[in-house]
Formats: structure tokens, sequence, C-alpha cells
């Protein structure tokens, strides 16, 4: 009887292990998942800017302190179809603001929140990635003027508008702000998106990105989620990586 | 009057249990590998992608002084002779790279652009590894990864 007890207590122990191993296994992929898309898309935009027509900003803070993450925007040639247009002397034909945010989502209420390196909160591992296409001023298309038409980078203080919170992962509120005419959640479940203009002097024209998720799931089912650092957390995936625009 | 198990069949449907029970932490073990491997490929791979176009911009703007016209005028072919050698902190995980850059050439052993000295095409690769010099670990198959691309002298001037 005893040692059929002992199994039993044994087969009990290593099963709830499997269930936290294949959880944080599962959360892991979702993590490496998010990151993965943010990358291809955020390299994708970012390599057909100019980088002299482009900008970053922070975030304002949704939580206690500390900004949501980095907001990133710069002039697009890219048409509605995704082709790149020129204007009649050859020169890329910019039409459009392409604008990158991480925010958390209104009515999240499960972070306290809290400033990390660089003023950025830290804390909340559940905010979203935006990606925000806008048509600013005289609307623009290919048909019209390419020179008459071009758009101007949004301004720092102009863009603090289009960094709005989406209502949990409903972002169709955000179609109806001024000149937007693509709106999408990116990545969700992201802790940190940072990006820098030329971090090293010696490196002109970089722009270097970072970005983070919580993979573990004990970590994420921890009652101080939310209000713990989470940056150097072994929890944490980080990806690096750079961009140099090709304009 | 109702039979019920032999101490035998108890022993026996018990060792079941635990062997499937065994069986199933080991696969979650080589799981938990795996996953870790691919957060790890994952981190390489930007690694890789940022330190090879730092290293080439650095490169066409000539930085340090000299370096230029030594990434144009000379081949560092794998593996044996690196370009340059460094090392990448990312998280806790530290990374190691080498990159590579030679002429690309075509059938004939012509460098393309016919051979001018200014119109050549460089393929620079780079080659990332972590946790050990020889890129393997037991249980882990490979610990590194690799990236390549190429750089037209014509469209750096």
């Amino acid at each position: 009887m005893g040692l059929f007890v002992t199994l039993m207590a044994v087969g009990y122990l290593l099963l709830t292990r499997n269930i936290g191993l294949w959880r944080n296994i599962s959360a892991s992929e979702d993590a490496s998942l998010g990151i993965k898309k943010a990358h291809r898309m955020v390299e994708h935009d970012l390599l057909q800017c100019n980088f002299n027509d482009m900008n970053t900003a922070i975030v304002p803070p949704s939580l206690a302190s500390g900004g949501d993450g980095t907001a990133v925007w710069c002039l697009s040639a890219a048409g509605p179809t995704g082709a790149t247009l020129m204007a009649p002397d050859g020169s890329a034909f910019w039409q459009r603001n392409i604008l990158y945010y991480l925010v958390v989502p209104a009515g999240h209420t499960s972070c306290a929140g809290g400033s990390g390196p660089g003023n950025l909160d830290d804390r909340c591992p559940h905010k979203v990635l935006i990606r925000k296409v806008i048509d600013s001023g005289t609307p623009t298309s290919p048909a019209s003027d390419p020179i008459a038409d071009r758009e101007a980078l949004l301004t720092g203080g102009a863009i603090t508008a289009y960094l709005t919170r989406p209502n949990g992962f409903d972002v169709s509120a955000m179609m109806g702000e001024p000149g937007v005419t693509q709106v999408e959640i990116v990545a969700n479940n992201l802790l940190w998106f940072e990006t820098k203009r030329e971090p090293d002097p010696d490196i002109p024209k970089e722009i270097q990105v970072d970005i983070r998720a919580v993979r573990n799931e004990e970590l994420q089912t921890l009652q101080s989620i939310g209000s713990a650092p989470l940056y150097d957390s072994p929890g944490v995936t980080t990806h690096l990586f750079s961009v140099f625009p090709r304009n | 009057m109702r039979r019920g198990f032999t101490l035998g069949e108890v022993l026996v449907s018990v060792a079941l249990m635990g062997l499937a029970l065994l069986t199933l932490l080991s696969v979650s073990s080589t799981a938990l590998r795996a996953d870790r491997k691919s957060v790890l490929n994952l981190t390489a791979a930007g690694v890789a992608d940022r330190e090879m176009n730092r290293a080439v911009t650095m490169a066409l703007n000539d930085k340090p002084a000299g370096d230029k016209d030594r990434f144009w005028q000379q081949n560092f072919a794998y593996p044996a002779n690196p370009w340059k050698t460094g090392s990448s902190q990312v998280g806790k995980d530290k990374f190691d790279y080498a990159i590579y850059a030679v002429d690309v050439r075509d059938t004939t052993g012509t460098d393309l652009g016919d051979g001018a000295t200014d119109n050549k095409v460089k393929r620079v690769d780079i080659v990332v590894w972590w946790w050990s010099g020889d890129g393997q670990r037991q249980g882990y198959g490979k610990t590194q990864t690799s990236a390549f691309r190429l750089v037209n002298q014509g469209d750096t001037q």
C-alpha cells in the first residue's frame, strides 16, 4: 500500500511538472512568434524609409509611470498595393506616414506599471504593438500630383494625437482618426519596444530596435506580474536588430 | 465472491504507469531543450543580421580609417581568415561571431564587374555561435547560425 501511494505521489508530481513545462513551451512559442512578426513588419517598413524623414518619441504613460514604449514613424513611398511609387523625376513619392508604437490597451487593469531603463515601463507584459498608416493633409492617391501632394513627416507634437490606446484588441475606433487609412495590431503580449536612431556615432543611419516579450508562463501568472521589473528577467525573450534605411 | 487484483497485476500496472510517466517527462525535457534552442536561434539571427550590417556600414564609411580599402581589396575567407570577430550580449546570453568577406567571381574565375577596381561585388558571411566554440552541444545539436549578404561597390561610392 505504501509503495502504491508513493508511486501515485511521484506520478502526480511528474504530471504536474509536465503540464508546467508544456505551458512554458507554449508561452515561449507565442512570445517568439509575436517578436518575429513585429521584426518582419517593422524592418520591411523602415527599410523603405528615408533616415532623415524619420523620428522617434516616447509613448505617454498609460500606467503609474514610465512611457509605454517608443513610437517610431517615417515617410513611406509604398502605395495602397504595397508597391513603391515614384515621382516623375525618379525620386520616391512620399505619400504616407507609417507609425509604430507600443501601448497598454485601454481597460487593462492587471498591471500597476513602473519605470524601467530610459523611463519606459518594464513591468506590464501585455502591451500591443500598433501600426498605423496615416495620410495627413490633402488625401493622396496614385493618380494625384506626386509633387504637389507629397506628404510631410508628422511632427512630434502632431504624432501625439495618434498614440491612442485600443479598446482591448479592438482598433476600429482608430480608423476615425484624421487621415488614418490602415490600422492593425502587429503583435500582442509584448513587454518592450524601443527604437534608437544612430545609437553609435561611428555607425551612421542605424535604427536599433529592441523588442522583448515574457516567454515564461509561470512568470506570467505570478501575482506580482505588472508591478515587478522584468527588463532583464530570465523569463523574457530579448530580440535586438538594426535597420539601415535604403533611401 | 468478487475477485481482486493479484500483487503481480498491481505491480505490472504500476510499472507500466511509471514507464508512461517517465516517457512523458523525457518528451517534455526534449521539447524544452528544443524550445530553448529555438529562442536562442531567433536571438542569434538578430545578432547575425545586426552585426553584419553594422560591420559593412562602418567599413563603407571608412571607420576605422583604412577599413574601406581593406574591405574591398582583400579577401577574408572562411574559416581561417575572418575579417572581423567579436561578441554581443543580448539579455543574459552571450553570442560570439566571425565575419568573412570574399570577392564574388564568375565561373571563369573573374571578379564580377569585369574586373573593374571600383565595381566589385563582395559576399559577406557571418557565423554566430553561443555556449561553445565548436558550435554544438550534446543534446542540443548545432548551437550556431549564419547569414550572408552581397555588397556592390558601385552602389556604395
